[in-house]
């Protein structure tokens, strides 16, 4: 272990890994902060020219992207309202609403801390788990999937609070929609139409960037000017402000980033469902839910801390097993084998460094991102002062290149539209949009946990309610569901005493 | 280039490898086109409509090509016209059991499959597990849905499943961990690799199922048909030329790939062999790709 530790760190003494790490976290940052063109796609560029390098040097540059992207995303998202990547969508609700408020600083600077520090709860959570991370792996069948998307599904009638049947419409639809292609459940095809575009389904990064990127800026056109209508305060005490908000904000912050870990950890979930559950957990419990969606500091906490901690989380099955733990991670493991390190089962008994590589990477690309991230925040947050016909533009030009060149398939940059003009109507009616993202992202998902436990069960249901992983589950959806009504009838029994 | 599936998968990392080797050879540029989706139905319609000028060539999966050519009556390209200039790799496929199974042998395998249906993880149910289970005569069912070979590792390792078929390759990695053990190799003989590595697998042909030796996994190199035939030759030889030179060799010896480099004739003659193979279990192929 300890020759390990040495073995990757020693890499950091060389003044050419540090560039290529920096190098990388730039990209990173860039590729994050552009709405439209995410994580992925800046390391599948960046994938090829890592060729001929040493293998750890290329992993340091991969994962110098990897960390720094979500940080990123989070940038456009605040001032935007336009998520730089997926997993920052929830970053939008509140922190949009701050910077219209002219605390764009102070949103900024609350992200760049929660994101450096719920990553390094993430990394620690990691590091702790390296000898037992095959049990912990193992420990995830079908069952405990199923019932962790439907923790995920239950949560989504909590976030349209105020309209919760519009909500579950929505959610509803979002189901539907993901229920769209070939169906390893059924053994057909649903809903295509006999077009071969929608064997896959509906493709992640066209559906996202036009609910989110394309949307908000017909909305912009629609109504011209700034963002800000007054002169925005770009002080830089706005932003230290930020900070400290953080540690005032200690169990959100490490609720959430617990809640980003975990996710993290079970594969094909995503950093979108982490950063959701744990805001709608956040709001859940608090004990004022009517602020959040309007400027409340911890709704920021809540998403960015754990959109970060899940890339530690999402390097335990990685290490483990060699599953990718996010889509990112799938492409790092591409990278691995470009590199001549096979990602499998003895990846840690045989390249022990790498997992070290991984960490301190991880680590010090988040630290980087944020530092930078605060050092520009106050200047950064002019931003949403210039005119909207300037930005749109720009968004819309970056949105559609970034769908287009995903993989090459002009239909994509269609749906990306069709998402946009859906995601649009949508918002002025009042349709929660990150209702049908959930409903999207989870209704395969559970049908897929439901189908293969009973397969696996050869179709006996009780396989569901007697596995302790599955039952804490539940207990803890069923705490979730109730926790207002307790907070109400605490709330009472104060007001009585 | 057209590669039929994502950049950073195992198809586009051989393409991109391969790739400044072959400009070498055929003194231009060869660049790759990432043209996902539909299993790599997607990406050879592509290369069934793109000029047959020698300029765009395919990486292909040549099972999943012949496969859905045979079920479907409906797809954009026909199999047989398509120039089948080399195969670059080919992977055999192979039955495995947890470690700690009480199965050691096929006769275990039908024994159980009596008391109880043989639970085979996969993404869904291909070729390879319908043909196999059937011809041997396995009482079976399906766990689906799985992402990755990984994931379907997995699923044996959690107990969800209790075999699957994948390819020797991405297994040997689990036996050697400890993980996993082999029980039956699809292929006219053993495979040397794994003898070299100790583990002793008998073959279909040893155990009598002759009928499952084509059951393999080739990558090939495609041209869209009416390629003119001086054009196509000199690809052809420019791959053969690639698959053995020193820089190329030098990544497949380090990340131990498993190439087979076949020529034209013999590729078209593996194309056929799949048909053959396959033909006569179009109906109970038809039950699991089209329902």
């Amino acid at each position: 272990m300890l020759e390990a530790i040495v073995s990757a760190a020693s890499n950091l003494l060389d003044i050419q890994v540090v560039l290529t790490l920096l190098l990388g976290v730039t990209i990173g940052m860039i590729f994050g902060a552009l709405p439209g063109v995410g994580g992925m796609l800046a390391m599948v560029i960046a994938l090829p020219f890592t060729f001929g390098w040493e293998p750890s040097t290329a992993i340091y540059f991969l994962i110098g992207i990897m960390g720094s992207v979500t940080f990123a995303g989070s940038i456009p998202a605040i001032l935007l309202n336009t998520p730089g990547t997926g997993p920052n969508v929830c970053t939008c609700f509140d922190g949009y609403p701050m910077t219209k408020k002219g605390q764009g600083g102070k949103a900024l600077g609350m992200s760049a801390t929660a994101s450096a520090l719920g990553a390094l709860f993430g990394v620690f959570i990691l590091m702790l788990c390296i000898p037992f991370t095959r049990a912990i792996v193992l420990a995830f069948s079908a069952p405990e999937f199923f019932w962790l998307v439907m923790f995920g599904l239950v949560s989504v009638a909590f976030a349209a609070r105020g309209n919760m049947i519009k909500g579950l419409f929505t959610a509803g639809l979002g189901i539907l929609i993901s229920l769209i292609g070939y169906s390893p459940a059924i053994l057909a095809m649903r809903f295509t139409g006999g077009s071969w575009y929608l064997f896959d389904g509906l493709p992640l990064i066209p559906v996202l960037v036009g609910l989110f990127a394309v949307s908000e800026m017909i909305s912009y056109s629609s109504k011209g000017g700034t963002i800000v209508k007054d002169k925005v305060p770009g002080k830089l005490s706005g932003v230290f402000d930020g900070v400290k908000e953080v540690f005032r904000h200690k169990i959100t912050f490490f609720r959430s980033a617990a809640i980003g870990t975990g996710i993290g950890i079970i594969p094909g979930i995503g950093g979108v469902v982490a950063s959701f559950l744990a805001y709608s957990t956040a709001m859940q419990s608090s004990k004022h839910p009517e602020t959040y969606g309007k400027g409340e500091p911890e709704g920021i906490i809540a998403s960015e801390a754990a959109n970060d901690a899940k890339d530690g989380g999402a390097l335990i099955p990685t290490l483990a097993f060699g599953i990718p733990g996010s889509p990112m991670m799938a492409i790092l493991l591409g990278a691995f084998l470009l590199h001549g390190i096979v990602p499998g089962p003895q990846l840690l008994e045989k390249n022990l460094d790498i997992a070290w590589i991984l960490i301190f990477g991880l680590v010090i690309a988040n630290i980087l991102t944020s530092t930078v991230g605060l050092s520009i925040a106050s200047y950064l947050a002019k931003l949403a002062t210039i005119r909207v016909v300037y930005i749109t533009p720009i968004v819309l030009l970056l949105s559609t290149s970034g769908t287009y060149l995903y993989r090459g398939n002009i239909w994509d940059v269609v749906l990306m539209m069709i998402a946009g003009v859906l995601g649009y109507t949508m918002k002025k009616y009042g349709f929660p949009v990150i209702c049908l993202v959930m409903g999207y992202l989870l209704g395969i998902l559970a049908e897929k946990g439901f189908q293969q436990t009973l397969q696996s069960s050869y179709g006996d249901y009780s396989v569901f309610f007697t596995r302790p992983i599955s039952i804490v589950l539940i207990v803890l959806m069923v705490i979730l569901i109730s926790l207002p009504v307790i907070n109400v009838f605490r709330s009472k029994r104060r007001n009585i005493s | 280039m057209i590669v039929h599936y994502n950049a950073g998968g195992s198809f586009d990392t051989a393409a991109r490898v391969m790739a400044p080797v072959l400009g070498k050879y055929l003194g231009t540029d060869v660049v790759i086109k990432n043209v996902p989706g539909s299993s790599g139905v997607v990406g050879a319609a592509e290369l069934w409509g793109s000029g047959a000028d020698g300029y765009t060539i395919g990486y292909m999966n040549l099972v999943n090509l012949v496969l859905f050519d045979l079920v479907f009556d409906d797809m954009p390209f026909e199999v047989e016209e398509f120039l089948w200039l080399n195969q670059i790799m080919s992977s055999k496929y192979i039955l495995s059991v947890p470690l700690d199974s009480p199965i050691n042998t096929v006769e275990d395998l039908i024994a159980a499959s009596k008391i109880k249906p043989i639970r085979l993880s996969c993404s869904d149910p291909g070729a390879e597990e319908v043909l196999s289970m059937n011809a041997i005569g396995i009482d079976h069912t399906y766990v689906t849905g799985f992402a990755s070979n990984v994931e379907i590792v997995t699923a044996c390792l959690k107990g969800d499943a209790d075999a699957m078929i994948q390819p020797t390759t991405t297994m040997l990695d689990w036996y050697d961990s400890g993980d996993m053990k082999p029980i039956l190799l699809f292929g006219w003989e053993k495979d040397p690799f794994l003898t070299s590595k100790g583990y002793d697998v008998p073959s279909s042909a040893d155990l009598g199922y002759s009928d499952l030796n084509p059951i393999s996994g080739p990558r090939v190199i495609a041209a869209p048909p009416g390629t003119p035939a001086h054009i196509a030759k000199a690809i052809e030889e420019a791959f053969l030329k690639t698959l053995a030179d020193p820089e190329f060799m030098e990544w497949v010896t380090e990340t131990d790939q498993l190439i087979a480099p076949k020529n034209s004739a013999e590729t078209t003659k593996i194309m056929s062999d799949l048909q053959n193979s396959y033909g006569p279990w179009k109906e109970e192929l038809a039950k699991y790709i089209t329902n």
